[in-house]
């Protein structure tokens, strides 16, 4: 009788794996159009490296992400913009091409919405690439993104990515080869069950003990003096305000207006105490760095973004400031936006760009 | 926290569930769904425990003076007391924007400027619910319909219980009093199978029907002016079986919980869009509601006694009622009042009606369902959803309302949503099942004259069901993680 049980168990255990693997392939089907026996990859889906460097995949798609002819994240455009009309790129990483937010309601994809009602010959472009530094936004506009030809092009840079390990550099010149997949890359139902794990909310404690222990056993290799920073390291926000002066100066050089965007975060400066935690689970990213010098590199940055814009004399909208409000409402972590968030930072994009738009 | 929830399934529900059958007596098992019953609801805002806490002390207060007073007065008192400080908290909490912004709209109207301030209150989840379910006991103790128990956390863990807490069935005491009181004695295994496999029943509609019509839905009606009229009436039919499958599914997972702990929580859909007729709709959807607002609003207005215009006027009032019950928005009120016409429309024309062939009348009945669900979707209208960048207003309904009855009557061109086929598909097969295809019921009904508060009696688990439902999860389950966001639609109201 118990063996009966057991095996009751133990068919029902690898028939919810069965169902779990036909359910994430015919959910993706049926909402993102991924062929069933298709195995969807993030980076090789909706990135290219090739003879233009490493940009967005034209026409790629993965899940709700979805990139035009051109590699954005935006409706179908002509290469480039119609005779009339105004086109808006905006450069950024995650934060700008959309991580939380429902499909079409990322922040660019907002703005456009909102400025379309005064303007309706304005589009909005999303140009950004998850995880783009300052370093590699210049060969990609260069290389790629300044093939659109905007009028405009805004930029919303992340400091944060500037306290890697190893500093921020372009991606290197040389095409890589493709790898094929792994079997665990082909299971459709193990990315889900991670991002399920790492979005969840009543996993939080847990999640940040594991990043504790990471960062532990991380510092753990690295005993060497300095290696540790105590405060944030003035090299890395000079290469910052470097990168950014270069790549402001080369889309002017490209004919295009460029406007920045100081960066914003959910937790404010200096962190209070609720905050803390979430700050040092980044470390599992930003091991070099504690809460305090992560919380204090990003105000350096956006006093760095504002005296940028003043030397280069281009606009400077201060958004950082702005959205500070209702902190949990919106943002879905550190630095990425709910769909509320998004609305209230296009909200804010928007009115920063009347005047442009209407030449006062 | 919601039932589909990995943090509910993977954590709330075992815990709950062993602890609670590792108990044995029926007092421990009251103040242990008492507990879990505040931390299933404290989960989404504890502050609001306290309301719940208030409320239900209010009405064991009621009921114990119910118990120590025969007179008149004082039993009136009794009715009279908890039940306007129930209805004041719900006034306040669900009604005290609509009214203001409907009397700035009265003063406007009347040529004078006034525009009152918006006051910044959060709806508390589920209260238009436990609301109902203090004051059916009340009621009920006032009437000597039931006898008003003594054991606080008896009565605590009616009002907290976790399965019907936030989104109903609407439970009276009287329907489970006979389980609470049976509680210590409620043998697991006997109720482990049927439970777990109307929960699992609940599970599909919800996970897998409703919210893949609901990722379709949201979409297409997310720009539901650009919408042609095939557009239109896809969209609203999708939103039609969305609604079905997402309400009768929660209901069902929630029977299926209560089944789990040894109670026995009523029927809350029958199939509704099988109905032939406004009555029978009646009898068939959210069936819980409908009968607490014939018991405690149409017969104390008089019922059908009183003379045909008594009739239709009782019947109007009730829905009218049961509309604002819904939300606070002159849309739901709209809503109502048309079922209330149709019930009176029903009434004066049955004998015509009632001569035409079932078929056409299924699908009259169901098409005039389809336009009335056109005011609750344009109430329920949110940001996210017409794409504004304020706070959605009465009007944002309105227009919405209008726009979408405008293209589905005035032949309109323009766009379909994103994969219209697959989506047609889609209604194709919700058509099917809610119109035509088994319910619940059906499914684990053994004999045809089983009642259903003895399904029990008549199910075994099978190896069937094991295949069947461990296939099922595995499905909802990767649905979950994928995740999109699926709150029930009922937790509004």
């Amino acid at each position: 009788m118990k063996r009966r049980k057991l095996a009751s168990w133990l068919l029902a255990l690898a028939l919810i794996g069965l169902g779990a693997e036909v359910g994430a392939r015919l959910d993706d089907w049926a909402c993102a159009g991924v062929p069933l026996l298709a195995s969807p990859n993030r980076g090789r889906d909706l990135t290219l490296h090739d003879e233009h460097g490493f940009h967005g995949q034209p026409n790629g798609r993965f899940k709700k992400w979805k990139l035009n002819s051109l590699g954005f994240r935006s409706p179908e455009a002509s290469p480039q913009p119609e005779p009339g009309m105004k086109r808006i790129v905006v450069l950024g990483a995650s934060e700008t091409f959309g991580l939380y937010e429902t499909e079409g309601m990322e922040y660019p994809a907002q703005l456009e919405a909102m400025l379309k009602k005064h303007h309706p010959n304005v589009e909005v472009q999303n140009a950004a690439m998850a995880g783009m530094s300052l370093a590699s936004m210049k060969p990609y506009w260069e290389q790629w993104a300044s093939k659109a030809e905007p009028q405009y092009v805004i930029i919303y840079p992340s400091p944060m990515l500037y306290l890697t390990d190893k500093a921020p550099k372009p991606p290197s010149s040389e095409i890589p080869a493709l790898e094929p997949l792994s079997m665990t890359e082909r299971i459709r139902i193990a990315p889900r069950i991670r991002d399920g794990v790492r979005q969840a909310e009543w996993l939080k404690p847990l999640r940040q003990l594991y990043f504790q222990w990471k960062t532990r056993t991380s510092l753990a290799h690295h005993s060497e003096d300095g290696w540790i920073w105590s405060e944030p390291p003035a090299d890395r926000l000079e290469q910052f305000s470097e990168d950014l002066r270069g790549l402001v100066r080369s889309i002017r050089a490209k004919g295009a207006v460029p406007m920045l965007i100081t960066h914003a975060n959910r937790s404010p400066s200096p962190p209070t105490s609720e905050y803390l935690g979430e700050l040092e689970a980044m470390r599992a990213f930003y091991p070099r760095a504690s809460p305090q010098v992560i919380a204090e590199f990003e105000v350096l940055g956006r006093e760095a973004v504002k005296r940028i814009a003043r030397e280069e004399v281009v606009r400077c909208i201060d958004a950082a400031s702005k959205m500070t409000d209702d902190r949990e409402a919106w943002f879905a972590d550190e630095v990425h936006f709910t769909d509320a968030g998004a609305r209230r930072f296009a909200d804010i994009v928007a009115g920063a760009l009347e005047p442009v738009l209407t030449g006062r | 926290m919601l039932f589909n929830s990995f943090v509910f399934l993977f954590a709330f529900l075992p815990i709950t569930y062993v602890v609670f059958w590792l108990m044995r007596s029926a007092g421990p098992r009251y103040v242990w769904l008492t507990i879990t019953g505040y931390v299933f609801y404290g989960y989404w805002n504890p502050w609001f425990c306290l309301l719940m806490l208030f409320s239900t002390l209010v009405s064991y207060l009621a009921g114990l003076g119910f118990l120590r007073w025969s007179g008149p007065a004082a039993r009136r008192a009794c009715l009279i007391i908890p039940i306007t400080v129930d209805l004041l908290l719900l006034g306040f909490f669900k009604y005290a924007n609509f009214l203001t912004e409907t009397a700035g709209g009265v003063v406007e109207f009347l040529g004078w400027s006034w525009r009152p301030p918006r006051l910044d209150i959060i709806l508390p989840v589920g209260i238009s619910f436990y609301t109902f379910h203090t004051i059916s006991y009340i009621v009920d103790a006032y009437r000597g319909t039931i006898k008003p128990t003594r054991n606080f956390f008896e009565f605590a863990a009616y009002v907290s219980l976790f399965s019907q807490l936030v989104a109903g069935p609407i439970v009276r005491f009287r329907q489970i009093e006979e389980d609470l009181e049976n509680l210590g004695h409620a043998d697991r295994t006997r109720w482990m199978s049927i439970g777990a496999s109307f929960f699992m029943f609940g599970m599909v509609e919800k996970v897998l029907v409703a919210d893949s019509l609901a990722f379709y839905v949201d979409h297409w009606l997310r720009h539901y002016d650009t919408l042609s009229t095939l557009g239109a009436w896809m969209a609203m039919l999708g939103y039609t079986f969305q609604l079905y499958f997402d309400f009768s599914g929660y209901s069902t997972m929630a029977v299926g919980l209560g089944y789990l702990f040894g109670l026995r929580i009523p029927i809350n859909f029958n199939s509704p869009y099988k109905s032939l007729d406004p009555s029978d709709f009646w009898q068939r959807w959210h069936i819980s509601l409908s009968t607490c607002l014939r018991d405690y609003v149409y017969i104390p207005l008089g019922g059908n006694r009183g003379g045909t215009f008594n009739t239709y006027r009782n019947l109007l009032l009730t829905m009218l009622i049961g509309g604002l019950w819904h939300g606070a928005n002159w849309v739901f009120i709209v809503w109502g009042a048309y079922h209330g016409v149709l019930l009176c429309l029903h009434r004066l024309f049955g004998r015509w009606w009632d001569a035409l062939p079932a078929i056409l009348r299924q699908l009259g009945f169901f098409v005039l369902v389809v336009i009335g669900w056109v005011f609750f979707r344009a109430g329920s209208v949110t940001h996210e959803s017409i794409g504004a960048a304020d706070a959605p207003t009465s009007a944002d309904s309105w227009t919405m309302a209008w726009s979408l009855l405008e293209r589905m009557f005035v032949f309109t061109e323009g766009t379909l949503g994103q994969r219209p086929y697959l989506f047609g598909a889609f209604l194709v097969l919700a058509a099917w099942w809610s119109m035509a295809g088994p319910n619940v019921y059906d499914v684990h009904r053994d004999q045809p004259d089983r009642k259903l508060d003895e399904l029990h009696l008549g199910f075994r688990w099978t190896l069937r069901h094991t295949i069947v439902y461990a296939l099922a999860f595995g499905m909802c389950l990767a649905v979950l993680a994928g995740g999109r966001d699926s709150p029930f639609l009922y937790f509004q109201f």
